[in-house]
């Protein structure tokens, strides 16, 4: 759905983005993770066609989306720095959208007036909070049937119940219509509930692109007890990261859950267990190892 | 659902209905405006119009459509259209101005092309609808009121509709420039001024600098490139032609009004462009276009220097006329480094932009500067000692202690032969100002010489020269010799009584200003008689010799003038050259002229004339200029 090849961005001396390579599958939910400054929000700027890219392709369904009115009719865009009109209300907005989106969806529009009954469709749209506003973009932006949502940390400032739901509808969109989500944010947690893929990006470049399953299968946590400690660990096994309580082991490990097991089956232990390991741990991990000091943070 | 979204293919209707309900403010306003400055204001004027008694049904009418023409003065005024093309430019694309709002935009469905000349299309409907319809109701106002004259009112539309779309487009085009409201309407008012603004550093610089430069000499070539300036100079309501009131006034100047349109094609193309490649990024920078940063910083230096110079020069230093290039240069260098670096700063938005290559581009900045201040100051192009030669000059206005015209090749001669004098002793005079920085303890006098080339071009030089009298006395020195070449009773007359002066014909009379012994002025009117044989006094002493105008400075000229004078209201024929004025002018033969002659020591026939008709009590002379000034004086002493 969604591909970038060498992708360069300077702004001033700065180098946004540094030949970003990204592949967003069609119909996948893509988490795009990455610290402050890394390049997520340019990146879907360029994405949605708004940045002119100074080398490097952008294509949406294998067309370059720059000044593409068609492609740019089947995407949506939700920053995380919301703008409506001076004067305009959900209602207003909502003419607007019709105007330009060629699918918008008047009955969608009224069907989820249940959905968001807390927001006066007659209020100010600048005068609603930060939530209601974020909720009134995604109520929008549901109406126009986009074949590509593209989200800029998209729920800040929603409360759990609403957040809850906007995932539960953009699901519902996705299996409805095939549609691809593109998601930037900080919050791995909530992305590891909906994505199928994830890109994690540093410093203007993607690090690493994989699915979620073979995300998890690179790395291992895992906890063990020995009688006695360790007193040197296996060459099989790479250890990247290790602490104790007495006895007791947790260390994560490259590879997946039986290297791991089999590996520290050889050290006799008293027991040996796979614990999960989230998003979050993958992330810090990755970014640990791109000097992101954050590593003490991780166990 | 497929949604309707546009009328033809680069315009759409959801983006203009969304500026037509955001931005009504400016459009209600500007119709308000146009609504007031034409129908109401014609009403109120055709309402107030007041007939004499016994009018007929003609006159009634003539009147009522003289005034309903003349109420257009006000609604030809530029300045309003200028106001409201900057805001409409500015608002419909300030979009572009916040990050968050130009990403929303950019993001939608919408080609720049279209968002372009939608968003052009919806501001300059903003003015173009409040024009029309102003005009409309204007047309019922006038019409319904008996003024059945629809030529003006079109040609008042024509001429506030080309300057709405060149002042929109260069207001389009200033607001591409930038990344910032504000930034945007002071680049449209720069836009609007940057010629007269750089032709008054250049020539302060020159005059300051060069000996022989006219420190606040105006450009009259370029000024239809300062719009709103030329369109109030030039577009004018006309009720007189050669001397004769017009039965309607003549709506004038409406002829360039066709070039601005063009230009304004020009710059709404130039928009077109820039947005077309403009990086969105740009929102909230004070340029948004690479390419003109260098220039941005430049002129900002260039002003800073030029401005800051004028200004202390101007108010601390206004008396001074001697060698100040080192203080100038000084001046000027740090101003220009402030200026240039303060530029890269906003554009920057933050302080320590002082990285190698800007301190390397600001170094060749200043040297240029400076390099430019020293060819000034050396002459390097030889302009102070530019001297023309006798064959090379048609005419001269030499504008010393009054101003003649020189045609004469002996005339023209003696004239190059001062200026060259002047330029000889250039050292000895800047000396003088520069030993006496008081203005109370040098006396001096300006000489301005205008000389009109065989080629078509002219040269003009401006002096101050000392009027001490080792000067005076000085015979081959240029003062004496301008003194002495200006002692020409002829010139005298022209001066006074314009070239024509042997066929004058007092007109209406004239008055006479007379200084009482203890300082108060009367005015006496003077009946026609009384004013020819005055005239015919003032002829005699004025060709005898006796006559003398001294500078006003010159010690002389307290004892030698009197404080009393008269004022003659004469006609000469048609095309005789005046010499009140200060630029060339001629007389246009249809109306009475003025002019004010003074009474010297040597006015001895118009004294006795004075005393013959009883104006002047017998014997009595009129009190000197020095006489009068102490008058003055002792009685501001006495006051408590």
């Amino acid at each position: 759905m969604v591909r970038t090849e060498g992708l360069r961005k300077n702004f001033g001396g700065f180098c946004a983005l540094d030949g970003v390579d990204m592949h967003v599958p069609k119909g996948a939910v893509y988490g795009l993770v990455g610290p402050n400054g890394a390049g997520k929000s340019t990146l879907l700027r360029h994405i949605m066609g708004i940045y002119r890219q100074d080398a490097g392709t952008v294509l949406v369904e294998g067309v370059p989306v720059f000044e593409n009115k068609k492609v740019k009719g089947e995407m949506i865009f939700i920053s995380d720095d919301l703008f409506y009109f001076q004067q305009a209300d959900t209602l207003a907005m909502k003419r607007f959208y019709q105007g330009v989106y060629p699918n918008f969806n008047e009955k969608t529009f009224e069907k989820l007036r249940e959905v968001f009954k807390n927001i006066d469709v007659k209020c100010r749209i600048r005068k609603l909070s930060k939530g209601m506003q974020k909720q009134v973009s995604f109520w929008l932006a549901l109406c126009c049937a986009p074949k590509l949502l593209v989200l800029d940390e998209p729920v800040d400032g929603l409360d759990p119940v609403m957040r809850r739901q906007i995932w539960s509808l953009i699901e519902e969109e996705r299996n409805k219509w095939g549609t691809t989500v593109l998601i930037s944010s900080h919050n791995l947690r909530e992305l590891e509930e909906v994505c199928g893929h994830v890109g994690i990006m540093h410093q203007g470049k993607i690090k690493m692109e994989r699915s979620l399953l073979e995300l998890q299968g690179t790395v291992t946590k895992v906890q063990a007890a020995f009688q006695q400690g360790i007193s040197a660990l296996p060459e099989s096994l790479e250890v990247l990261h290790m602490s104790n309580a007495g006895r007791v082991y947790t260390m994560i490990v490259k590879g997946g859950p039986d290297k791991a097991r089999a590996g520290l089956e050889r050290l006799h232990p008293l027991f040996v267990d796979i614990l999960p390991l989230s998003l979050e741990e993958i992330f810090i991990y990755e970014m640990g190892g791109a000097d992101y000091a954050v590593q003490e943070i991780l166990l | 659902m497929q949604s309707k979204k546009s009328c033809f293919n680069f315009f759409h209707t959801a983006i203009f209905k969304k500026n037509v309900t955001s931005f009504w403010p400016i459009w209600l306003s500007y119709t308000l405006v146009c609504l007031w400055v034409l129908p109401i204001y014609s009403w109120l004027q055709m309402k107030s119009l007041t007939l004499p008694e016994g009018a007929t049904q003609a006159e009634r009418m003539e009147e009522l459509l003289k005034s309903a023409v003349s109420s257009l003065h006000l609604a030809i005024l530029p300045v309003p259209v200028f106001v409201f093309a900057a805001a409409s430019g500015i608002a419909v694309f300030s979009y572009l101005y916040q990050a968050r709002s130009a990403n929303m935009v950019h993001a939608l469905p919408v080609s720049r092309k279209e968002l372009f000349l939608t968003n052009y299309c919806s501001g300059l409907l903003f003015l173009l609808a409040p024009q029309f319809l102003a005009f409309c109701i204007a047309v019922f106002v006038w019409f319904g009121s008996g003024a059945t004259c629809l030529e003006y009112l079109l040609r008042w539309l024509g001429l506030v509709a080309g300057e709405a779309f060149f002042a929109y487009s260069t207001a389009v085009f200033a607001a591409m420039l930038t990344g910032q409201a504000v930034i945007a309407a002071a680049c449209f008012f720069v836009l609007n001024y940057l010629y007269q603004g750089l032709v008054a550093i250049g020539n302060a610089a020159m005059g300051m600098l060069m000996y022989g430069m006219d420190r606040g000499q105006q450009d009259a070539w370029g000024g239809w490139l300062s719009p709103v300036s030329f369109l109030m100079e030039t577009v004018r309501l006309v009720y007189q032609e050669e001397g004769q009131e017009l039965v309607l006034p003549e709506l004038t100047g409406l002829g360039c009004v066709i070039w601005y349109a063009l230009a304004a094609v020009f710059f709404a193309a130039l928009a077109f462009l820039l947005y077309k490649n403009r990086d969105i990024e740009t929102a909230s920078d004070v340029v948004a276009i690479s390419a003109i940063k260098p220039m941005f910083r430049w002129c900002g230096g260039l002003g800073a220097a030029g401005i800051c110079a004028c200004l202390v020069w101007g108010s601390l230093l206004p008396g001074m006329f001697g060698n100040m290039f080192w203080f100038m240069l000084v001046l000027s260098v740090f101003a220009g480094a402030a200026g240039f670096f303060l530029c890269e700063m906003l554009m920057r938005k933050k302080f320590l932009v002082f990285t190698k290559m800007r301190l390397a581009e600001g170094g060749v900045f200043l040297a240029i500067l400076a390099m430019a201040l020293i060819s000034m100051e050396t002459d390097w192009f030889g302009i102070e000692k530019r001297v023309p030669k006798a064959e090379e000059v048609a005419g001269v206005y030499l504008d010393g202690n009054y101003k003649c015209y020189l045609e004469e090749p002996e005339e023209i001669s003696q004239c190059i032969a001062i200026h060259q004098r002047i330029v000889e002793e250039k050292d000895a005079y800047e000396a003088y100002f520069w030993d006496n920085p008081s203005r109370e303890r040098r006396p001096s006098m300006a000489l301005k010489i205008s000389y009109r080339l065989k080629n078509g071009r002219a040269l003009e030089r401006f002096w101050y020269l000392p009027l001490e009298d080792c000067y005076l006395e000085q015979k081959d020195g240029a003062v004496g010799m301008l003194l002495e070449f200006e002692r020409d009773p002829n010139r005298y007359m022209e001066y006074f009584f314009t070239s024509g002066y042997e066929n004058l014909k007092i007109a209406e009379g004239g008055t006479f200003l007379h200084a009482g012994a203890s300082g108060e002025y009367s005015l006496s009117d003077l009946s026609k008689e009384e004013a020819e044989q005055l005239y015919q006094a003032a002829k005699k002493d004025i060709l005898s010799g006796d006559f003398c105008i001294y500078p006003y400075e010159y010690r002389k000229w307290g004892t030698e003038h009197y404080a009393d004078s008269i004022t003659f209201s004469f006609r000469v024929p048609k095309g005789a050259r005046m010499f009140q004025m200060e630029d060339e002018e001629f007389c246009q033969g249809k109306y009475p002229e003025l002019v004010t002659v003074p009474l010297t020591r040597g006015c001895r026939n118009l004294l006795e004339t004075l005393w013959e008709l009883g104006i002047l009590g017998e014997g009595e002379v009129p009190l000197t200029e020095r006489e009068y000034m102490d008058i003055l004086d002792k009685e501001e002493g006495t006051v408590p």
